[in-house]
């Protein structure tokens, strides 16, 4: 039996039979289904019956057969609301593919390119009969493979902006020096790990490209029920039955990761959540969180992946119907992973959780869409589930022992890499807490707004902080002018290319340093440019951050003489906030697009700079 | 025909269960390439919980060989 060929589009089949889907049907028919392989080859077919709307175009790359696998994961991220478009690249091509500039993979324009090489195909002694050899043989076999991996990524960031998936390397589930294979420098062990460490480490910060542990994700499936050697043999099929589950699954949650942000905020409860036990009826001396007790272990845990959630830059936040004098004796009294400190936002008292939920949301200025609820109770679940239809639901079950695994293994906290700003994310969220505060006791606001001794900066992007500016780009809501949801590799475009001004706002404060919470795209043009883009996060709003980055904007827009500066405003659900921007900054509206689009210019004589109560403006010419 | 074979084999090769009969074949359904001749046997072994060997999938090329090399397990 022959390989396939490779080198098609993949897209499902509608038969005469099949009736058109609703998708969002189709969603929970997915996530209920145990996938096995003729599911999924329905489910990829049903696909096809929908209206698509191809979110994310992937070419797929390597020299082993990825059919299989490429639908799987198309399903799997159906289903988490990403529509993958995808090409399958022709079998051990994937230097050629990149090469020729007429080739289908380039005809594909992949926002991602996923490749993948199975080791032993590469050269077998990376299985089996390396014990017959020399010392240093499996060694070298190992480095050449790798040295293979990194001219192709050097090769592919040449000709194409595509973000790269790289997947490191399985293990094989049996050792050619069987049970003393740990024993010898050249075993499985070793060099398995040092192929897959030397691999990670080449790419750790790097914007374009990003490892992906199939060899965790197959370990963690079972690496013998993970091949058929027969499969293996007839049609060069590495990953078969949990292991094919397992990739499909990591590749989808990358690919999803790479279209739609991650959520912002876990709200939680707190008795038999957080602790076992009810604090108002047990008492603090009652709740079951200490070592030696099986039960309090199993909280200890959660807290600590609580902690590990933190610190990824999800807020974490309590939502509780307790007295709140019996919750801080609680975290005063005992030795626990997480102290009040940790939550960025608390709500611990007797109302409707749903009304908590919405406050706490508030308070901590995201969008509800950016908040996963979790709760023991079913009746509380079911609640802020009918009431809030665009909260995530987290339903714990009733064993404590899962809720570690629960929380660790969602896809809702999904990043493909994390920034320093992540750790830093909830000392942000309670400084802002703080500036309210302080805002409160000023009444005056010019006086407050002088108080905060702000300051900014601004640079060129020059590829440094993409990831950073990526998440800006897919999370902003409510101050984003024209909400476009560039990709990393559109974004990395813009970077380069010198007719677009694309630049960076950072700021700081007596309070802190806010970071990096602010960008824009201008078309620069000698007579008319544009401001494509231009997005603050919300937590740089309401302090003249605004005014002063216009201003900048303006000054660079018209210094090479152009006649008029254009922007526009394109209203969505959630950009209120932005909506008086440019009439604010002295703009005049020149036309109304039947779609409610706003497009608005100003001319040189009228754009000098607006009054602001930023004074202090640096200028970073290096970039990020 | 095995029921649960029946909407395998729809499934995988992306045929209408109906059109399924044992006389299915490689060279009837065109739809019955390499790939999919993977998938099936794939979907066959999980569902029915047995292994075939190397000459058993080369083999095989009608519905009704891999109802019987299913035999036993699937009643």
């Amino acid at each position: 039996m022959g390989v396939a060929a490779g080198g098609e589009r993949q897209a499902g089949r509608v038969l005469p039979g099949d009736r058109p889907d609703d998708a969002a049907a189709l969603r929970r028919e997915i996530l209920a289904s145990p996938l096995g392989t003729a599911d999924v080859e329905r489910f990829f077919r049903r696909l096809g019956s929908l209206d698509r709307r191809a979110d994310l175009r992937v070419a797929w790359l390597g020299n082993h057969t990825l059919e299989p696998v490429v639908r799987h994961a198309a399903v799997l991220a159906f289903a988490h609301g990403v529509d993958l478009d995808q090409y399958v690249g022709p079998f051990d091509q994937h230097f050629q593919a990149l090469l020729d500039p007429g080739s289908a993979l380039h005809a594909a324009r992949p926002d991602v390119v996923v490749f993948t090489l199975s080791a032993r195909l590469f050269a077998p002694v990376l299985a089996t009969g390396g014990g017959a050899l020399p010392p240093g043989a499996r060694r070298a076999a190992a480095e050449e493979l790798l040295e293979h991996v990194r001219s192709w990524v050097e090769v592919a960031r040449q000709r194409t902006d595509a973000t790269l998936l790289v997947c490191n390397f399985p293990r094989p589930a049996r050792s050619g020096r069987g049970i003393a294979d740990p024993g010898s420098a050249e075993g499985d062990a070793a060099l398995y790990g040092w192929l897959n460490e030397s691999l990670a480490s080449s790419y750790r910060g790097d914007p374009q490209v990003h490892v992906l542990d199939v060899d965790g994700a197959i370990a963690s499936a079972g690496r013998t029920a993970s091949g058929n050697a027969a499969l293996f043999h007839l049609a060069k099929l590495e990953w078969h039955g949990p292991g094919l589950t397992a990739a499909a699954e990591l590749l989808a949650r990358a690919l999803c990761a790479l279209r739609r942000p991650a959520k912002k905020c876990l709200l939680l409860d707190l008795d038999n959540t957080l602790w076992g036990g009810i604090v108002g009826e047990d008492g603090v001396d009652g709740l079951r969180i200490a070592p030696g007790d099986p039960v309090g272990e199993a909280f200890l845990d959660f807290q600590r992946a609580l902690l590990d959630l933190k610190g990824r830059g999800v807020l974490l936040g309590i939502v509780s119907k307790n007295n709140r004098e019996d919750v801080e004796e609680a975290f005063r009294r005992l030795s626990m992973p997480l102290s009040l400190d940790d939550f960025a936002v608390t709500r611990i008292d007797w109302q409707h959780k749903h009304l908590n939920v919405e406050s706490a949301a508030a308070e901590l200025d995201i969008g509800l869409d950016a908040v996963v609820f979790a709760d023991d109770n079913p009746v509380e679940c079911e609640l802020v589930r009918q009431m809030l239809p665009q909260v995530e639901v987290l339903p714990l079950p009733p064993d404590p022992a899962v809720y570690a695994d629960l929380v660790l293994r969602s896809w809702h906290f999904d990043k493909l890499a994390l920034t320093d700003e992540d750790a830093q994310k909830t000392v942000q969220y309670r400084d802002n807490a703080a500036r309210r505060r302080a805002r409160q006791a000023t009444a005056d606001l010019a006086s407050w707004l002088e108080s905060l001794d702000t300051t900014i900066e601004i640079g060129r992007v020059r590829g440094g902080q993409l990831d950073r500016l990526h998440q800006l780009f897919a999370k902003t809501n409510q101050f984003n002018l024209t909400t476009k949801r560039y990709t990393p590799a559109e974004l990395r475009r813009f970077a380069r290319a010198e007719e677009w001004l694309f630049e960076w706002l950072r700021v700081r404060d007596r309070f802190g340093d806010l970071g990096l919470v602010g960008a824009w795209l201008v078309r620069l043009d000698a007579y008319e440019p544009e401001i494509d883009s231009f997005l603050l996060s919300c937590r740089a709003l309401g302090r003249d951050v605004e005014t002063a980055a216009c201003n900048h904007i303006k000054a660079r827009a018209f210094e090479d003489g152009a006649r008029r500066l254009l922007g526009r405003f394109v209203p969505t659900p959630k950009n209120r906030p932005a909506a008086g921007f440019y009439a604010g900054q002295g703009f005049s509206l020149v036309e109304r697009l039947p779609d409610g689009t706003e497009v608005y210019g100003i001319t040189s004589a009228e754009a000098g700079p607006r009054p602001c109560a930023i004074s202090q403006v640096r200028i970073e010419e290096g970039g990020a | 025909m095995n029921e649960q074979l029946r909407f395998i084999v729809a499934d995988t090769l992306g045929i209408d269960p109906e059109a399924v009969t044992p006389e299915t074949s490689r060279d009837s359904e065109p739809g019955w390439d390499s790939l999919n001749h993977l998938r099936l046997i794939t979907a066959v072994e999980e569902a029915f919980g047995v292994k075939l060997t190397m000459a058993e999938i080369q083999a095989i090329t009608r519905a009704a060989e891999l109802e019987a090399r299913i035999g036993a397990a699937a009643r």
